[in-house]
C-alpha cells in the first residue's frame, strides 16, 4: 500500500491545496502518471504517483487546503494483492502518523495489518520501505528531510540512491522580479492584503541565503559576437519550430564549465559540501502572475544542445500552464537566472539554499569591445556568479565564468 | 480578417495561459504589452507555424511583432500560396 502525500517543495512551505484529481477510485496508475493537481505558496503543480498501481482511495476532497504530508490518496501496488474490503468488517486502517515522514511525496506504508496500525511508519520492516537501491546513509538523510527515497534520482551504482542524491527540495530562487501582489481567492488571507504566499516564501528562502551563507559575487563580460552568428546561420537552416535560442547555448555552456569546475554543484548540507556528480540545472522562470519557479533540466551536461532547446521549450511552456511536476521542482543541483531580452544588463543573483551557487545572465546588449586595435560594437552579455565562500573562492569561480566566455566563443562545438 | 485574429489570439492563450486575449491591443508588439519572454514569442511562432501550416523564416522573425503584423503576414502567406 502507498500513499500519496502533499509534497513539500521547501523548508518554508507548510501546507498546499488539492485543487483537482485527475484520476478515479479504481483507475491503474503508472509511475510517473500524473494524479492530481495541488496548489501551493510556490506554484501549481503536478503530482505524480511513484508506483505503478490502483487508486484505493481518493482520502481529500478538491479545494481542500492541507499540511505538507498529509495523506492525499492509497494506492495498492501492483504487485500487492487486493485489499478484501468487499467481505468482512471494514478495514480499520487509520492513516499513519504522519509526523514520521512529514514532507514524503509518495511512501510506502505498511499493509492494513489485522490489527490497528500502532508502529510508526519509520519503523517498518525495510523490505517494504527499500523498493529502490539505496545506503543507509541516504536512507537515513531521507527520513531526516521527509523525503521518499522513489522520489530522488540515485547516481550511485546501479542507479542507487546515496547520501548525495537526497538533497531538500528547491525552494525558488531570487532574479530580480517587481512585486506583483496575486490575487489568491481559493486562500484569501485577509490579514496580509500587500503580500501573498508566493511572497512571503520567496522572502524567507532569501532571507535564510542571506543570512547562512557567505556569498561572494563575480562578473564578467563576454562577446556573443560569434554566438549571435552562428545562431543566425544555424536558424536560417532551420524551421521556426527548431530554432535555436541564445538562452540554450548559455545553458549548454553553463553546463559543459561545471564539469570543469565542480565545487559549484553540489549542496551545502549539515555542515559539509556534497558535490553532486549529476549536474541538473534549475531554471528560474518569471511568473507572470508574480514570483518564480525553477524547476530543472536534468543532467543538462549530457544532452545536447537542440535537446536542451526542446526541454527549455517544454518547461517553459509547463510552468506558464502550471503544469510543472514536483518531482521537477526539487531536483536542481546549481541555478541559472536570465533575464532575458527586456532585462537590464547584469543580475545580482542569490543562491538558492543548499545549493552552493547561482549563475547569471543580464540582457544581450550592444557595447563597444576592442577588437586589436579598433573598437567595435558587439552583442555582449554580463554573465555573474554567487557562489558559497565555504566552499568556492573567487579563483575558482573565476575560472568558472571564464569557461563559460571560452565555450561561446566556439558555439558551434557547443 | 477578424476570425483569424481571433484564431491567432487562441493560439497565444495556449502557450500563455495567463494572458487574457481579451486585453490584447492588436497594433502593439506582444512582447512588450503582455512580458513576453523570448521563448514565449518563439513558442507562439513556432505554433502559429504549425496550427496554420505556414513557413516563418528567421529572416522574417523580427518584423513580426504585433497581432496586426501577424495577421497581414499569414493573410499574405496564404494568398500565395
Amino acid at each position: 500500500m502507498y500513499e500519496i502525500r502533499m509534497p513539500s517543495l521547501g523548508a518554508d512551505m507548510e501546507n498546499g491545496t488539492l485543487l483537482e484529481w485527475k484520476v478515479a477510485v479504481g483507475d491503474h496508475v503508472a509511475r510517473g502518471d500524473v494524479v492530481g493537481l495541488v496548489e501551493t505558496q510556490k506554484a501549481t503543480m503536478e503530482v505524480e504517483s511513484f508506483v505503478d498501481g490502483t487508486v484505493e482511495a481518493l482520502l481529500v476532497d478538491p479545494g481542500t487546503k492541507v499540511s505538507v504530508g498529509t495523506a492525499l490518496a492509497r494506492l495498492r501496488a501492483s504487485e500487492e494483492p487486493a485489499v478484501a474490503a468487499s467481505t468482512g468488517p471494514p478495514i480499520a486502517a487509520p492513516p499513519p502518523p504522519i509526523v514520521a515522514l512529514p514532507a514524503a511525496i509518495a511512501s510506502p506504508v505498511p499493509m492494513p495489518p489485522p490489527t490497528p496500525l500502532a508502529a510508526p511508519v519509520a519503523s517498518m520492516p525495510p523490505a517494504s520501505a527499500s523498493r529502490v537501491r539505496s545506503s543507509p546513509a541516504a536512507r537515513k538523510r531521507a527520513l531526516e528531510l521527509g523525503l521518499d527515497l522513489e522520489a530522488l534520482h540515485g547516481t550511485g551504482p546501479h542507479g542507487a540512491i546515496v547520501l548525495r542524491d537526497v538533497v531538500p527540495p528547491a525552494p525558488v530562487t531570487p532574479a530580480p522580479m517587481p512585486p506583483v501582489p496575486r490575487p489568491r481567492p481559493s486562500t484569501p488571507s485577509p490579514a496580509a492584503p500587500v503580500t501573498s504566499p508566493l511572497r512571503d516564501a520567496i522572502a524567507a528562502t532569501m532571507s535564510r541565503s542571506k543570512r547562512d551563507i557567505p556569498h561572494y559575487y563575480l562578473a564578467h563580460s563576454i562577446s556573443m559576437k560569434r554566438a549571435h552568428a552562428w545562431l543566425a546561420e544555424s536558424n536560417a537552416r532551420r524551421p521556426i519550430q527548431d530554432r535555436v535560442l541564445p538562452g540554450a547555448l548559455l545553458l549548454r555552456a553553463v553546463a559543459l564549465a561545471l564539469d570543469e569546475v565542480p565545487e559549484l554543484n553540489g549542496f551545502w548540507i549539515d555542515g559539509a559540501f556534497r558535490p553532486s556528480e549529476a549536474i541538473h540545472l534549475g531554471i528560474a522562470i518569471a511568473l507572470r502572475t508574480g514570483g518564480l519557479v525553477a524547476p530543472a533540466i536534468l543532467d543538462a551536461d549530457d544532452k545536447p544542445l537542440d535537446e536542451l532547446m526542446r526541454e527549455l521549450h517544454d518547461l517553459v511552456s509547463r510552468a506558464r500552464a502550471g503544469r510543472l511536476r514536483s518531482s521537477e521542482l526539487t531536483s536542481a543541483t546549481i541555478t541559472v537566472t536570465s533575464l532575458g531580452d527586456r532585462g537590464c544588463e547584469t543580475v545580482f543573483p542569490i543562491i538558492n539554499p543548499p545549493q552552493v551557487a547561482i549563475v547569471g545572465f543580464g540582457a544581450i546588449v550592444e557595447r563597444p569591445w576592442v577588437e586589436g586595435t579598433a573598437v567595435v560594437p558587439h552583442p555582449t552579455i554580463t554573465a555573474t556568479l554567487a557562489a558559497d565562500h565555504r566552499v568556492s573562492d573567487g579563483h575558482r569561480g573565476g575560472l568558472f565564468l571564464t569557461a563559460v566566455d571560452r565555450l561561446l566563443q566556439d558555439p558551434e562545438k557547443l | 480578417m477578424n476570425d483569424l485574429a481571433g484564431q491567432i489570439l487562441a493560439t497565444l492563450h495556449r502557450i500563455a495561459p495567463d494572458v487574457d486575449p481579451g486585453t490584447v491591443d492588436r497594433t502593439l508588439p506582444l512582447v512588450d504589452q503582455l512580458d513576453l519572454d523570448s521563448m514565449d514569442y518563439q513558442n507562439l511562432l513556432a505554433a502559429l507555424s504549425t496550427d496554420f501550416a505556414v513557413a516563418i523564416p528567421e529572416s522574417d522573425v523580427a518584423r513580426l511583432r504585433s497581432i496586426d503584423d501577424l495577421v497581414s503576414y499569414i493573410s499574405r502567406k496564404h494568398r500565395a500560396t
